[in-house]
């Protein structure tokens, strides 16, 4: 049965103050770069000393300084053409730090520079009028058709409907298949070790999407969903593991990378990363903080609060509350209805991340940010439905909608928690590109996990929004493609597929492990049933907990136990001084004490079920 | 994720060809509970290039962690820049390079001495005490050598290309 999805994002009579916004920024930019190039025409053709006229063709374009010989039709060295090559790659390589740090100042100062030092090696005559207002056109062509191209409405207003055939759900694991507890030991080996080691991340840089932190981030939000659905009456080593992720996010080396970006590009050092924009960091925490809270049924707050942060003036604490409120405040003040990640960058995909771990968080404080931010998506949506994935707040300019799939797929998994209607409509998108092309054209082969060259995070993100969205048979095929495509090595137990990155296992995790519709829940009414006994300790790695539940009064635990030896595991939320009887692969009897805690022996090895139940 | 996208593919495409040559395992690889691999004696081009990047974290710790590296740093760029602006000869390279890098060395060598005396005996002792002072002693003595090889070496370039001491020449 087919159904079809049409859903404005709201009423095209109501202003969208972001998208009127990003069109005057961006006009705004186009008529500042036209004012530095005819500026630097005039240089050219009229400034009597030959530095100056040389400067002012390197203010037309970055690297123009060194063509002045050419345009003034005088013989052109061959040193010219390599520095000229040379000012635009510098060129290309401050945009790419503009873009990836927020780093303001490396445009500028890249295009100065070469039409600095242009300045003073090139000697040249006069350069003639007509090749200034060529080299003037050329230039500016780019940025003045970009113009051609802003939105003139709302996005979503008549987008047409998109087919969407039903889909069969996805089959959720009711306990963790080896291979599943095989790749979540990879991500536990990983949590569970010293606070302040970091042995087994990858350490690229900090400032993009390799960063350590989105590796913590995103193993704690899988965690979360694994003990949500499969392990919801065990606690043990997943809250320890949670724990130890949370304090992560306290060292320094998780953070400091935003004295560098708010230097550069508020041009203010600043060394709190928490109470100006840098959502990738507070919003990230926050949804980690909340999601594990949410699972976890209490507090993960330490003795200083969830972070402590030693900044150069002390410490300063922060809670779950303070990170939701002061997240709140700013989206009542954002003029965008969006947060910037990066200064002077936002990103949609950071913000609905924020947006869950807002709702999760506080319910009130995200009911009234849910308007704002749903009004300020609309800027980031084309005239097609897709999400542009950024876009600048200083230039209006945003990225076209490039990075394959996964950049219309991964947002569907937030969505889903937060829009639900709006996830339904891109994923009816995604799902249609999926059916009418070639996956390996769609899914880039680009880890941004590890920068590395495999088709793994792309997969793994998508088959993770495609369980969220109920699209069985997408998830299914993308992770065999994954299977297919970057083969797994399992080394003591542990498995992992040596060309994807960390970040990508972690997504993997919860791809396998979510259900439609899961974190949805989590970050609404969070995690039910948590009544009954459950399993308080078990030691890692020898005891591996695949499942356990509890069942009107009883529990019901899956695990997988190493060697022949016993194993002591605690009970927990047992009524006190009852007698429970143990079922299953093993029998005997424990009694709870006082505080309704026992503690279970257990002798076997491999898989082992067991059923613990009242006896009366 | 789009200019990051680009900029891993750009990476990606070019160590696709070394992708079998890696220096070192991958972090994934790493298990809590595996033994550390006995170092092999033998000469390895591997080992060698791996000691380098052991020496550059060194490195970055020391700028990072030490204030007065920073300072060194400064200091050795605004000499080099003035080298390249003044356009000195290939021997009084040599000098401002020597007084450079012999700073640097004395600052970290005196760096590593104060961190392992630290962790030895966190503890005042007077022992520990001359051990600090006497390898503070030896920074400074570089720094001060340092100082008059860049004024001796700089100070004539200046001379000659000052306004008031006669014309500019390029």
């Amino acid at each position: 049965m087919a159904a079809a999805f049409h859903l404005p994002i709201y009423s095209a009579s109501q202003s969208c103050l972001p998208l009127q916004d990003a069109a005057k920024r961006r006009r705004r930019f186009v008529l500042a770069l036209a004012m530095v190039a005819l500026t630097g025409a005039a240089l050219a053709c009229a400034a009597p000393v030959t530095g100056l006229r040389v400067f002012g063709l390197g203010l037309i374009a970055p690297g123009a300084g060194f063509l002045a010989p050419l345009l003034a039709d005088a013989p052109m060295p061959l040193g010219a053409w390599l520095a000229s090559g040379l000012s635009l790659a510098v060129f290309g390589l401050a945009l790419i730090l503009w873009f990836g740090t927020g780093n303001v100042l490396a445009p500028p100062l890249g295009w100065l520079g070469a039409a600095l030092l242009a300045a003073v090696t090139v000697d040249a005559p006069p350069v003639d009028a007509y090749n200034s207002a060529v080299l003037v056109l050329a230039w500016l062509a780019v940025p003045a058709l970009s113009l051609a191209r802003l939105p003139a409405r709302p996005q979503s207003a008549g987008l047409p409907p998109v087919s969407c055939p039903a889909r069969p759900r996805p089959q959720v694991p009711e306990e963790l298949l080896p291979d599943t507890l095989a790749l979540q030991r990879l991500l536990l080996d990983r949590a569970l070790q010293p606070i302040a080691a970091f042995e087994g991340f990858e350490w690229r840089d900090q400032f993009q999407t390799a960063a350590v932190r989105y590796q913590v981030n995103f193993i704690s939000y899988a965690l979360s969903l694994v003990q949500a659905h499969q392990l919801p009456a065990f606690s043990g080593y997943m809250v320890e593991a949670q724990h130890r992720l949370l304090a992560k996010q306290s060292d320094p080396r998780m953070w400091r990378y935003w004295r560098l970006e708010s230097a550069w590009g508020h041009l203010r050092p600043a060394h709190d990363p928490v109470p100006r924009d840098n959502i990738m960091y507070s919003g990230f925490v926050l949804a980690q903080i909340a999601l594990a809270e949410a699972v976890a049924g209490r507090s993960l707050a330490g003795a200083d609060g969830h972070l402590d942060l030693a900044l150069p003036n002390g410490r300063t604490r922060y809670d779950k509350a303070d990170l939701a409120r002061i997240l709140a405040d700013q989206y009542d003040r954002a003029p965008w209805g969006l947060l910037a990640c990066e200064p002077g960058w936002i990103y949609p995909l950071c913000n609905l991340l924020t947006g869950v771990g807002l709702r999760t968080a506080d319910a009130d404080r995200w009911a009234a940010v849910a308007p704002r931010m749903r009004r300020g998506l609309d800027a980031f949506t084309t005239r097609d439905g897709r999400l542009v994935p950024f876009r600048s707040t200083l230039t209006g300019l945003g990225l076209p909608p490039a990075g394959g799939i996964v950049m219309q797929a991964f947002p569907c998994l937030f969505l889903s928690a937060l829009y639900p209607d709006l996830a339904q409509l891109h994923w009816g998108r995604v799902r249609a590109a999926l059916d009418s092309k070639p996956w390996p054209r769609l899914f880039w082969p680009v880890d941004v996990g590890n920068y590395g060259f495999s088709r793994a995070s792309s997969l793994a993100a998508s088959a993770a929004a495609a369980v969220e969205l109920g699209d069985g048979a997408a998830a299914a095929a993308m992770l065999a493609m994954l299977d297919a495509r970057c083969p797994a090595r399992t080394i003591d137990g542990v498995r992992h597929r040596p060309r994807a990155s960390l970040w990508a296992h972690a997504l993997e995790l919860a791809a396998r492990c979510n259900r439609p519709g899961g974190l949805a829940a989590l970050a609404g009414a969070g995690v039910t049933g948590r009544d009954g006994p459950c399993l308080a300790h078990a030691d890692y790695p020898d005891v591996l907990v695949a499942g356990a539940v509890a069942e009107v009064g009883a529990l019901r635990l899956v695990l997988h136990l190493a060697g022949g030896r016993p194993h002591t595991m605690r009970l927990a939320r047992l009524r006190p001084e009852r007698h429970y009887r143990i079922e299953g692969d093993a029998t005997g009897f424990v009694k709870a004490d006082g505080r309704g805690e026992a503690d279970l022996v257990i002798q076997g090895q491999g898989r082992t079920v067991l059923l613990i139940k009242p006896v009366i | 994720m789009v200019c990051c996208a680009l900029l891993a593919g750009l990476l990606g495409l070019l160590g696709w060809p070394l992708r079998r040559w890696r220096l070192r395992p991958s972090p994934l690889a790493w298990r809590p509970h595996a033994a550390a691999p006995a170092p092999d004696p033998r000469f390895s081009a591997s080992a060698r290039l791996a000691s380098f990047r052991f020496a550059w974290a060194g490195l970055r710790w020391l700028v990072r962690n030490e204030p007065n590296a920073r300072l060194h740093l400064i200091a050795a760029g605004l000499v080099l820049a003035a080298g390249a602006v003044l356009h000195v000869s290939l021997a009084d390279w040599r000098w401002l390079i020597l007084a450079t890098a012999l700073v640097f060395a004395a600052e970290g060598l005196n760096s590593a001495i104060e961190r392992l005396c630290d962790h030895l005996h966190p503890k005042r002792h007077p022992a520990i005490g001359t051990v600090k002072d006497v390898a503070a002693g030896a920074v400074l003595v570089c720094a001060t050598a340092a100082a008059l090889i860049g004024a001796v070496t700089l100070l004539p370039y200046l001379h000659t290309t000052m306004p008031m001491c006669g014309s500019a020449t390029r």
